[in-house]
């Protein structure tokens, strides 16, 4: 109990260095915590949000697009196929089930998608788990929506509210459309971008007034689920030998890939990241080193008074301990802040919820290293205590 | 009465030079000697070595039957917390503890905490309302008496003392010196004094010269 009795009174009266070398191994640490944890799970997240689908088919272009565009209601649709494109791959017998989806409308900034009844009621978004809708679903050719949640909190609509679509992706008051359409379903939370957006009958989009006569036959994309390993076929048979429309299989390679161009970012951020930790272990070395030096004729007073040499090691790595430890602990809040503020803006943002893990191994490692380069950058002043003479310092 | 430190043959050498060479050297329970010799001529050394701070190049120190001079560090900084009270000229008090914590830490320590014993110790040499304050807070007076209080927490057998007044006028050297004998014939220590200061040395009954027992030549 000496070595904590010194260390926590040592802490207390060098208040301002302790704080310093708290703040600094807290902040390292957090970083660590982001980097390697929470753009892991973003990343995960994102690369799994592939709202239950296997595939995409969309008009000729960037696979990325497509799914931005189709799967995450991001960036603009790379042009449109025709219904009997559609209708080719909805009956090809390696297709479990085809969902047409139309964009090209907003309101107030969310998009309107067109789909069928279908998508609302039999589609399983996540593996046995389908919308649910409170209300109901909107009639096939009625003038009705079906809207996420967090279009419903965020422009605070209520079935029975009516909103007239905006022409185009980006809301312009100028752009209004004449026709009304009136909220009968409010879909439960999903956590995926589906709750950013205002679903409404496919016929409503590809009919709405001022859209030309050959987008009432057109869609954005065809959402397909897939019947065992019939990918690979279809995206010979569209990529390779078509050229007309792009086959998007499996939506997560293209996803993963576009993570994969980012990585050397990450891999800067993690560099980053222990190279500040680095930095706080050194300087919280430099601080424990030059209190130690300080102290040199407390030491020796203690050693007068009979406490032996392991005793004053002890209380400069306990010292180290204690300032790594509570270190930690702030770090953990401080993550747990970063955590939820980036929750909210990739929620916000993209309708993603990812899922906060504060469990990890990675933690654990994270933490422990922490603790251990607490010790280790103390074991230095710690043995210039241990071998600090007693009386030479007292004469000094 | 029983013999607290018993010295035979000692001898300090730092490289070729000897510093301390005493044949033979007694000192019983209760009995307090004051030893006066010139600055520099080795009595801090031989205070040191029966303190247990110092090892001994040759010969013999024995506190209370224990021989110092077979222990290793570690047991001679166990056995100076519980068995020998150490008073400098500077009060070695710790700057960052209270007056009070500064007894406590002693008694921690020598492994036997007794916070009443310390108050009272404190109440006896009239510092019991400074208990709270740093040393720095303290005037220098106030910081001897504490640096005594903290040399006599543990009940030591053996309290030594190396020029304990060099840092206090002559009014506040002559009140220490009373306060330290009263004090070590009150709790039965042992007091061992070494001094070049006159004055402090005609106040004991028991005087020797440095120069007596030390046999450098």
């Amino acid at each position: 109990m000496i070595p904590v009795t010194i260390a926590l009174r040592n802490l207390k009266i060098h208040w301002i260095s302790s704080i310093i070398s708290i703040h600094s191994i807290a902040l390292s640490t957090t970083l660590l915590f982001t980097v390697w944890l929470l753009i892991q799970q973003t990343e995960k997240s994102i690369r799994q949000n592939n709202g239950g689908f296997d595939a995409v088919l969309g008009a000729r272009g960037s696979q990325l697009q497509l799914v931005l565009n189709s799967l995450f209601h991001m960036d603009s649709s790379p042009g449109t196929i025709t219904m009997l494109d559609y209708q080719q791959i909805k009956s090809h017998p390696a297709v479990k089930s085809a969902i047409p989806i139309a964009v090209g409308d907003n309101f107030k900034g969310f998009r309107i998608v067109g789909t069928n009844q279908d998508y609302m009621t039999l589609h399983e978004y996540k593996k046995g788990r389908k919308f649910e809708i409170e209300g109901r679903v909107f009639g096939k050719k009625e003038k009705e929506a079906v809207i996420g949640l967090f279009v419903a909190q965020t422009l605070n609509l209520k079935i029975g509210d009516v909103f007239h679509p905006y022409h185009g992706l980006q809301y312009q008051e100028s752009a209004k459309h004449q026709e009304q359409y009136r909220v009968v379903g409010i879909l439960k939370k999903t956590g995926t971008p589906v709750d950013r957006v205002l679903w409404i009958p496919l016929h409503g989009v590809q009919n709405m007034e001022g859209h030309s006569e050959e987008f009432a036959q057109s869609l954005s994309a065809v959402l397909l689920k897939l019947k065992g390993k019939a990918g690979f076929m279809l995206q010979m048979m569209y990529n390779k030998q078509g050229n007309k429309l792009t086959f998007v299989w499996p939506t997560a390679l293209v996803i993963r890939n576009f993570f994969a161009k980012t990585e050397w970012a990450t891999l800067a951020l993690k560099i980053v990241g222990v190279l500040v930790a680095f930095i706080a272990t050194l300087s919280n070395f430099a601080i424990l080193f030059n209190s130690i030096r300080e102290r040199r004729k407390e030491l020796a007073i203690f050693r007068i008074i009979g406490a032996n040499k392991k005793t004053l090691l002890f209380s400069v790595l306990v010292e180290g301990f204690i300032i790594s430890a509570i270190a930690l602990l702030l770090s953990f809040s401080l993550y747990a802040l970063a955590a939820f503020i980036i929750q909210q803006f990739l929620w916000i943002k993209m309708g993603i919820l990812i899922e906060l893990i504060f469990l990890d191994p990675l933690i654990f490692y994270i933490s422990g290293i922490v603790l251990i380069a607490g010790i280790l950058s103390s074991i230095i002043p710690g043995w210039i205590a241990y071998r600090n003479s007693p009386l030479h310092n007292i004469e000094s | 009465m029983s013999l607290i430190l018993e010295i035979q043959n000692l001898q300090k050498q730092f490289g070729k030079n000897t510093i301390v060479n005493v044949p033979e050297f007694f000192l019983s329970q209760s009995e307090s000697i004051a030893i006066k010799g010139e600055s520099g001529s080795g009595k801090s050394t031989f205070l040191n070595l029966c303190a247990g701070i110092l090892k001994a190049s040759r010969g013999c120190i024995k506190v209370n039957e224990i021989a110092l001079s077979n222990c290793s560090e570690s047991e001679r900084d166990h056995f100076r917390a519980k068995n020998i009270g150490y008073l400098h000229q500077q009060f070695l008090l710790l700057q960052g503890f209270s007056a009070l914590e500064n007894l406590m830490i002693a008694m921690k320590i020598a492994g036997h905490v007794d916070e009443y014993f310390a108050y009272k110790l404190l109440e006896e040499l009239g510092i019991s309302h400074q208990r709270n304050r740093l040393p720095k807070q303290m005037s220098v007076g106030e910081k001897q008496r504490l640096a005594i209080a903290r040399a006599l927490v543990n009940k030591p057998s053996l309290l030594l003392a190396d020029e304990p007044t060099a840092s206090l006028d002559d009014e506040n050297s002559a009140v220490s010196i009373e306060l330290l004998q009263k004090l070590s014939s009150d709790h039965k220590t042992a007091l061992l004094v070494v001094t070049h200061d006159t004055n402090v040395w005609n106040r004991f009954t028991t005087k020797i010269h440095w120069k007596e027992i030390n046999q450098v030549k």
